[in-house]
């Protein structure tokens, strides 16, 4: 190749290069001037993805700059925060996850980060609705049905969840210790999994988020016995809830947006007004709906940050108390 | 006669323009991310997502199932012309095609695979039509178990799809097993084999492996030549098949097809499983098997028709049951809900246009791919005629933009160029790649099904022959491991009678 | 020759060894209640029993034709596969702080020049070109994030 051809490419690139970042010189303080990345803890398509997406799509309007979202899934979300803790503090690197790497996973395995410490949430987008499901043609017509099974076949019972240490099997954990009786756990990898083998009569009844089995209960293939929480399903008033049968606690799953420690504070005002604003839109409000999030209220700023601190301790001792809790090292 | 009024609402949705642009924007997508390294299927319909908001569900969906199944057109391109497998599905390709084309038939391998595709695509179509509901109900009775049995016998087809020594097969698929449990473990949630590495966590990278085992390994063997032009032979005869690989090809095309359908249905690897239980078949149909490996257009025609007939198959379960089969699947079943739509057993009753829409709108998708891949067979073929000392750098940079993009992490460029010394090393020593990354593909769910099987049986290993499709499978899976056994062990005597002698 | 086979065998003996020894440490459970070290344990036990299966094999037939590694590896240009996986190797460690263009505008220079004794000019000349294809290619029209380096200031 002849000099003269790759002198002038290198310096049509040089020229290029300039041409097309001219505008970022004149960066001053208005944030966002460029870009803002949207980091997903968990796979595209799932639920805390749809949300992500959505809410950025909104909001990226009102910042005038675009959400770029990228997913980095792995370990429930703690590879993430492993790596949000060690980014740029400036406002163009933002997460999205549930709440489990915040508040369960550092009590079951060793995270690289501090999850009371390393971060800045920003807003609360709504907490995950879960029940505990049966095939339509199950012998259990009944909560207590299934617990007088249970008690007569000591693990005997076999029931399917999303995964081991996620809120559903906590939930089923504790149920057991409280009723006194024993469980056969099957754990699979996602809500998805865990609903094939229950319609497909593999395990005896399922205990995931709403999204895997609401359809599915609405079409007639599958009976919710019991709904996680204390508030009731809309259209469903028949169907008891934890508060309804005696169960003392909760097991929330939250989806949430935060930041790493540090960014400037000027920029976490604009950040919570922004994300807050988008989800009170009527467009994040039907994803909400559909993706069966409840409470999808702004909850952001100190007192956000207090609700996720008290989640975490509690979280601490339940985990204890099911005797799931990481061995010392 | 339901059905007969669905297709015909279905082709009045798909037949109208815009609808028709939408779906060639999404298999020329397709295509093109299919030859492109890294960005797969589920990284474009994620990125294309936003974009869809503002259009019609159907047509957005009718896109992004074109990117679907336009990139399993393409990722067969890579492996045939530079031994690097685009996914998981094309890595058996990469056995007999990529031979091909150093013999100068590029043109025959990239033709059979674009006419086997079509055929087998369009029919899967077809079966999906028909067939969709009654299958459906037939996946769920795949539990644990049956799903263990079924990975059985894929990996004792892998044994037998070995060329040389059968132990040093085994050993690679152990060696691939054993890489997959690395990284966080599905049951317990414990990281397990890191090393204290956060990004193992995540496991090692399916995409860094096969570049590095297969990509980079075969630029290294090609360099250490003095001076090595003739990598491809330079004389490239004719760029479609002819009448004699046309006559080879047709069974295995007809075989894959069905395999490739029946096995898409299920959720997991059903392309990956299916395309090499589809090479399997032929080899042990053919009446050469031992020149498979060195460029048998059979070899290419049967798992290449399988993975495209396995498109259609993995649409049932996300169809009528809102079971996505596979990652992709997870996606499109992400961009569905966006638009306000459940995949599952209401979407038919809700919305048979966009069920019949999408369903009729991949037989035009399968005739533009056709259309346009075979023209791109001559420029794919003038590819391999770039001079191999500036054809290797691209090739690398290739390989390092892939491996950086799957999870934006230069660790995985560095996975990949260890695999790629290690995959240089194995083919010194004689030890295949292939068993390795299948095994490696397979692992996870046959650990977790596993393990799964024992918690439901407390412990018992009858799970797994009491159960009627498992124990077929459980039986083929024996049966195929003794076949290769008793020959071997005869084949072994004589030889050790030759040599006390 | 053996050698080869042997020498290859161990390593697959020892890579199976370490994790049965990691299996162990993580806990193996029973065969009704599987820990997570369980499977991974079997698995390394057969590789290990594979790999002597392997050893036996060679020593009792013999085998003479595979694993050749004294001529497979005599007489290549070891220089250059060394200097291949050595310049990907660095590659890998200063792109996120060199940035992609940079860090890929060099490592195509190395790639370029060494094995096929191209002219500097032309290994510099093809190596800006491709950088700056590729970059338009995957950054702007596939939108690809990739690493800017110590050129984020520049906000590309």
């Amino acid at each position: 190749m002849n000099a003269k051809p790759a002198i002038s490419v290198v310096v049509a690139l040089i020229a290029l290069m300039l041409a097309l970042t001219a505008p970022c010189w004149s960066a001053d303080a208005k944030y966002p001037t460029k870009p803002i990345h949207m980091w997903v803890g968990f796979a595209a398509g799932g639920s805390t993805d749809i949300c992500a997406r959505s809410v950025s799509a909104i909001a990226e309007k009102s910042l005038g700059q675009p959400i770029v979202v990228e997913n980095k899934p792995g370990g429930g979300g703690a590879l993430l925060l492993g790596l949000l803790a060690s980014a740029t503090p400036d406002g163009y690197t933002l997460a999205t996850t549930s709440d489990t790497p915040y508040t369960r996973a550092p009590h079951l395995i060793n995270v690289k980060y501090n999850s009371m410490e390393d971060f800045t949430p920003i807003v609360r987008l709504g907490l995950q609705r879960q029940g505990i499901v049966v095939r339509a043609d199950s012998p259990f017509k009944k909560w207590q049905d299934l617990i007088d099974f249970a008690r007569k076949n000591p693990g005997q019972l076999t029931y399917g969840t999303p995964g081991p240490g996620t809120t559903p099997h906590l939930a089923m954990e504790k149920i057991a210790i409280q009723e006194k009786v024993r469980f056969q756990h099957i754990p699979f990898q996602g809500d998805t999994p865990a609903m094939t083998a229950l319609l497909g009569g593999h395990v005896m009844a399922a205990s995931t988020g709403a999204l895997g089995w609401m359809q599915h209960v609405k079409a007639g293939s599958l009976r919710l016995l019991l709904i996680i929480e204390s508030e009731g399903m809309e259209g469903m008033p028949d169907v008891p809830t934890f508060k309804k049968v005696g169960y003392g606690f909760e097991t929330p799953t939250a989806q949430m947006i935060s930041a790493p420690k540090r960014a400037p504070k000027p920029i976490i005002d604009k950040l919570i007004a922004v994300f807050s604003e988008a989800m009170m839109t009527p467009q994040f409000q039907k994803v909400a709906r559909d993706q069966e999030l409840l409470s999808v209220k702004p909850l952001a700023g100190a007192d956000f940050q207090k609700w996720l601190q008290s989640q975490y301790n509690m979280y601490g001792t339940f985990i204890k108390e099911v005797g799931l809790q990481k061995e010392a090292k | 006669m339901e059905i007969f009024s669905g297709i015909l609402q279905g082709f009045t949705t798909s037949l109208s323009i815009t609808n028709l642009v939408y779906c060639f924007i999404g298999v020329f997508i397709g295509t093109l991310i299919g030859v492109l390294p890294g960005i797969g299927p589920v990284g474009t319909i994620s990125l294309l997502l936003p974009a869809t908001f503002r259009v019609e569900p159907v047509s957005a969906i009718i896109m992004m199932a074109g990117i679907y199944y336009g990139a399993m057109y393409g990722g067969s391109t890579t492996s045939i012309l530079v031994n690097i497998p685009g996914e998981a599905a094309s890595v058996v390709t990469c056995l007999d095609g990529y031979q091909m084309a150093r013999k100068g038939r590029a043109g025959a391998a990239l033709g059979i695979s674009a006419f086997g595709s079509f055929i087998a695509g369009t029919v899967g179509v077809v079966a999906l039509m028909f067939l969709a509901y009654p299958l459906a109900k037939l996946a769920l009775n795949f539990g644990p178990p049956e799903y263990f049995a079924l990975m059985c016998l894929g990996l004792a087809i892998l044994t037998y799809l070995a060329r040389g020594s059968m132990l040093k097969a085994l050993s690679m698929a152990l060696v691939g097993l054993l890489l997959s449990f690395i990284g966080i473990d599905g049951i317990t949630g414990l990281p397990r084999f890191t090393m204290g590495m956060v990004h193992l966590m995540d496991g090692v990278g399916l995409v860094p492996i096969a570049m590095g085992l297969f990509g980079i390994s075969e630029v290294l063997l090609n360099l250490e030549e003095v001076v090595r032009r003739d990598v491809f032979a330079t004389e490239i005869k004719g760029l479609l098949p002819n009448r004699e690989e046309w006559r080879r090809s047709k069974w295995p095309i007809v075989r894959g097809t069905i395999i490739g359908f029946f096995l898409g249905i299920l959720p997991g690897g059903g392309a990956v499983i299916s395309s090499f239980i589809s090479y399997g078949v032929e080899k042990k149909l053919s009446k050469t098997p031992e020149k498979f490996g060195t460029g048998m257009i059979e070899g290419v025609a049967g798992p290449e028709s399988a993975n495209n007939a396995a498109v259609g198959g993995a649409f049932i379960p996300l169809f009528t049951l809102g079971i996505p089969a596979n990652v992709t699947m997870a996606v499109l079943l992400g961009a569905l809900m966006i638009h306000g739509l459940t995949p599952g057993p209401m979407l038919l009753k809700e919305h048979p246009e966009v069920f019949w829409g999408t369903v009729t709108s991949m037989y035009m998708g399968n005739v533009m791919l056709l259309a346009l891949n075979l023209p791109l067979i001559g420029l794919w073929v003038k590819v391999l005629k770039i001079p191999y000392g500036i054809l290797f750098p691209l090739i690398i940079l290739f390989c390092l933009i892939g491996a950086y993009s799957i999870n934006n992490t230069a660790f995985d460029i560095g996975v990949m160029v260890i695999f790629g010394l290690i995959g240089y090393l194995m083919k010194k020593f004689d030890y295949e790649g292939a068993p390795l990354l299948l095994a490696f593909v397979l692992g996870p769910m046959m650990e977790q099904a596993l393990r799964q099987s024992l918690l439901l049986s407390h412990g018992s290993f009858a799970i797994f022959f009491t159960r009627p499709i498992s124990a077929v499978a459980m039986g083929l899976a024996v049966a195929l491991i003794l076949s290769y056994f008793l020959p071997f062990l005869r084949r072994k005597r004589p030889n050790l009678e030759e040599d006390s002698v | 020759m053996k050698t080869g086979e042997l020498f290859s065998s161990l390593l697959l003996i020892l890579f199976g060894a370490l994790f049965c020894r990691s299996s162990l440490h993580i806990g193996i459970g029973s065969i009704g209640a599987p820990g997570p070290g369980l499977i991974p344990f079997g698995t390394g036990a057969l590789l290990i029993l594979f790999s002597l299966g392997t050893i036996v094999e060679v020593i009792v037939t013999k085998r003479a034709e595979a694993g050749n590694s004294a001529v497979l590896f005599s007489g290549r240009r070891w220089g250059v596969i060394l200097a291949v996986l050595a310049s990907l190797f660095a590659y890998a460690l200063v792109l996120n702080f060199l940035g992609f263009l940079l860090a890929t505008f060099l490592v195509l220079i190395i790639l370029f020049k060494i094995p096929e004794r191209q002219s500097w000019k032309g290994a510099v000349g093809m190596a800006a070109l491709t950088t700056a294809c590729t970059y338009a290619l995957f950054a702007y029209a596939l939108q690809s994030s990739l690493p800017s380096g110590i050129f984020e200031f520049l906000g590309l």
